[in-house]
This record gives C-alpha cells, sequence and structure tokens, in this order.
C-alpha cells in the first residue's frame, strides 16, 4: 500500500483510485450515517474523492493514509450537512474529566436506525470510530482533532442516549 | 458493543454506481491538477531529465548529429546508450503491470530537450493488450507506452516496438504529470519479450545470471511466480 500511496503522491491518478477503492464502501457506509440517504452519501463520496485526490500529497505519514480519509468523509459530510442547515447546534462539552473505567457497553438490541436518527454529528464520529473501526481514544482525539477527555465524554453521552433509546423502544412494545 | 456496530453499519446497501462516482470525484480533481499547473510545451522540454531517470539512458549528440534532424530522407541515427541491467527478478518486483500485447499504432512522436546540445525523440505507441500477466493499478485493454526513439535516432540495443508485433512487458506508470497517461518499459530492451514463433526472446539479457532470454510463456510465468510469490500470476489464463 506504501507504494501506492507514494506514487498517488506523484500525482499518479490509477495508484489512488486502487487505493481509494479498497475503502469506499466503508467511506460510503460513514457518510450515510452523516446525510441518510443515498444520494447525498454518494456525492459525499465523489467529493472525498475529490478533495482527497488533491491534497494526497499532504499526506506526510502513508500509514495513516485509511485514518486520514477518515477524517476527510467525515469533514465532507459535515459540511454537506451545514449546507442544508442540517447540522443541530451542538451542546456545551461535558467538562468533568472522565475516567478510562467508564462503561460504555450498551444494549445489543440498538439498531442502524438508532445511530443515525438519535446521535448528533460528533457523536457519530466517536462511535463510528471507536467501535466500528476500533479506535483508541488517542487515535480518535488525533482524528477528529479533538481533546482526549472530549472524546470520551462525547461517546459517553452517545451511550447513555442510545441507552435510553432502548428503553423508550421497550416501553412503547 | 463493536460487533454490534459493524454489523449495522454493514447493514447500509452498497449502491452500484459507488465506484463511478469515486472515478468521477478523482477525474476532476486530476483536471483541475492539469489546469493549475503551467502549460507545458509538447515538446516537454525538460521532461528529458524525468526520462532519463527511468531508462537511465544517456544519448548525447554532437553537432553533426543535431544536423541530420533537420533532414528527412536520411536514415536514423544509431545512437548508443548505457544503461543498469535489469535482471528477471528485479523486473518481478518493480513491475505494475506485465503485458503479453500487440503493438496497433504509433501515436506521436515526441522531442525533449534540455538545451541544444541534448535532443531525445520519444515514440508514443498504442497496444492492445492479449492479456494481463499482473495489473497492479487495473488498466485497461488499450495502453500507451514510451520509447525512446524515433524516426531520426535509434537505441542500438533497443530498436523501436514494431506494429502488428506481439511482445511481453514489464512497464511502469510514468512519474510525472507530462506524459502521466503513457507508460514505461522497465529497464528499456530489458523489461521487453518479442514473441518469435511460440517463444519469447528477451531484447537484452543481464551479461551475469543463467536466466534463459527464450522462453514460452508458461515458462517465463513459472520464473515470475518463484521470483516474487506475491505476483500470482495464473497460469492457467493461458489455456
Amino acid at each position: 500500500m506504501l507504494k501506492l500511496v507514494k506514487k498517488a503522491q506523484k500525482g499518479n491518478d490509477k495508484a489512488f483510485l486502487k487505493l481509494f477503492q479498497t475503502y469506499e464502501q466503508d467511506l460510503y457506509r460513514i457518510a450515510f450515517v452523516y446525510v441518510k440517504n443515498q444520494t447525498d452519501a454518494l456525492d459525499v463520496v465523489q467529493e472525498t474523492a475529490y478533495r482527497s485526490f488533491k491534497a494526497i500529497k499532504s499526506l506526510s505519514e502513508p500509514n495513516y493514509f485509511k485514518t486520514w480519509l477518515i477524517r476527510i468523509v467525515i469533514s465532507c459530510s459535515l459540511d454537506l450537512l451545514r449546507k442544508q442547515k442540517k447540522v443541530i447546534q451542538l451542546k456545551p462539552e461535558l467538562t468533568e474529566d472522565l475516567s478510562t473505567e467508564l462503561n460504555f457497553d450498551i444494549d445489543l438490541k440498538m439498531t442502524l436506525n438508532d445511530l443515525i436518527e438519535q446521535l448528533e454529528e460528533n457523536e457519530k464520529s466517536v462511535v463510528i470510530l471507536k467501535y466500528y473501526y476500533g479506535l483508541t481514544f488517542k487515535e480518535i482525539s488525533e482524528t477528529l482533532d479533538v481533546p482526549l477527555g472530549s472524546a470520551k465524554t462525547v461517546l459517553y453521552r452517545a451511550v447513555g442516549k442510545l441507552r435510553e433509546s432502548m428503553k423508550g423502544a421497550d416501553f412503547y412494545e | 458493543m463493536s460487533n454490534k456496530i459493524q454489523k449495522e453499519i454493514n447493514k447500509i446497501d452498497i449502491p452500484k454506481e459507488l465506484s463511478e462516482r469515486s472515478k468521477l470525484g478523482i477525474s476532476q480533481a486530476k483536471q483541475e491538477m492539469h489546469t493549475e499547473k503551467p502549460a507545458n510545451h509538447i515538446k516537454r522540454i525538460g521532461l528529458v531529465g524525468a526520462l532519463f531517470a527511468v531508462v537511465s539512458l544517456i544519448i548525447i549528440l554532437n553537432q553533426t548529429s543535431l544536423n541530420h534532424f533537420s533532414k528527412e530522407d536520411t536514415d536514423p541515427i544509431v545512437m548508443l546508450a548505457s544503461r543498469p541491467s535489469y535482471t528477471l527478478w528485479e523486473l518481478a518486483h518493480e513491475a505494475e503491470i506485465i503485458a503479453n500485447l500487440t503493438v496497433t499504432e504509433r501515436v506521436e512522436v515526441l522531442e525533449a530537450n534540455q538545451d541544444e546540445q541534448i535532443i531525445q525523440e520519444l515514440s508514443v505507441f498504442k497496444a492492445s493488450v492479449n492479456h494481463y500477466l499482473y495489473n497492479e493499478l487495473g488498466y485497461d485493454h488499450e495502453i500507451k507506452i514510451i520509447q525512446p526513439g524515433g524516426p531520426n535516432g535509434i537505441d542500438a540495443e533497443n530498436p523501436l516496438l514494431k506494429i502488428g508485433e506481439s511482445y511481453i512487458l514489464f512497464l511502469v506508470s510514468r512519474e510525472d504529470s507530462n506524459l502521466e497517461d503513457n507508460l514505461d518499459i522497465i529497464g528499456g530492451p530489458y523489461g521487453r519479450y518479442n514473441k518469435v514463433g511460440d517463444r519469447y526472446v528477451r531484447q537484452l539479457s543481464p551479461k551475469v545470471g543463467s536466466a534463459s532470454s527464450s522462453l514460452t510463456e508458461a515458462e517465463l510465468i513459472e520464473r515470475l511466480n518463484q521470483h516474487n510469490e506475491d505476483l500470482k500470476i495464473d497460469l492457467s489464463q493461458l489455456e
């Protein structure tokens, strides 16, 4: 893969396409979680391909290609939502320092719909990076460019919401 | 939790047009990147350095030879070149593409010159790929190959590819943006096997080493797979 990244950095579009297509399905699914429909998710992937190829020269560490792409797809998704004014004003972050021992387990009844509909954009980012990609909090904070404590706080809140959502579902059953 | 999230996200269906949209984004970027660059003259001054880096071919013509370029009805000058040799092992590790192909057309002849004393003709050939032995970058079945040499000057060890002839070539994509759609033959004559009857004869073999310079395609594939296990060339494609 490193060889392909280096080639792409020299402007080789075929090498870049080969790399990009390795991750395009993942990128599409991430975009879908944010924008909630196929048309917009495809637009986001196209924009991600466009932006990432234009910026590939700036990628200093080829080993981080995948997380770099994830960062771009999240950014493109948020930009699209902003354009459509669908980004909800985020609540102020919790300020308390959460320990690493927090319980992030969640009821296994969680559905895709809960993930898409119940979480705010920054919560989706942390949940996806943590649970879909298995990144550490340190990696999440680097990928999203947020303090490590904030990443934990946001995840804690997201998990809480999903848990609440489960209760609600149970209540109406 | 992790498995559950993965399972849920993986339920999102992938639309058929996804790959096309990726390609579209990349081609838009490529187009803009080209227009953002200063205009290149197709005589592509400055290109010569990059070309020589690939084939390490240095041809310096004296003034007499330069005068020759202006005459149209003369035989091409046969030039001497120095280049590093390439073993089959090196070809097996450096090739991005290994193709069995037939040359169909000479598309154009370019001239690259750094100054008045150094001129290089470059022929661009179109080829139809009969089959790929290895195709790392997913090229189509019609490709363009660039080879040093032209009507006025040819390389003694690496005569120009012939239209209608078949070859097995070891290729790499170009790293300069001027001619990036064209492919280079690795090591010039070292990366070229000419089809002669049912065998493939290497244009130029390294002086050291025992590798035979005349092989059937199946024998060549077997050797390549031995040299580089990652290639995994399927012998059954020849059946």
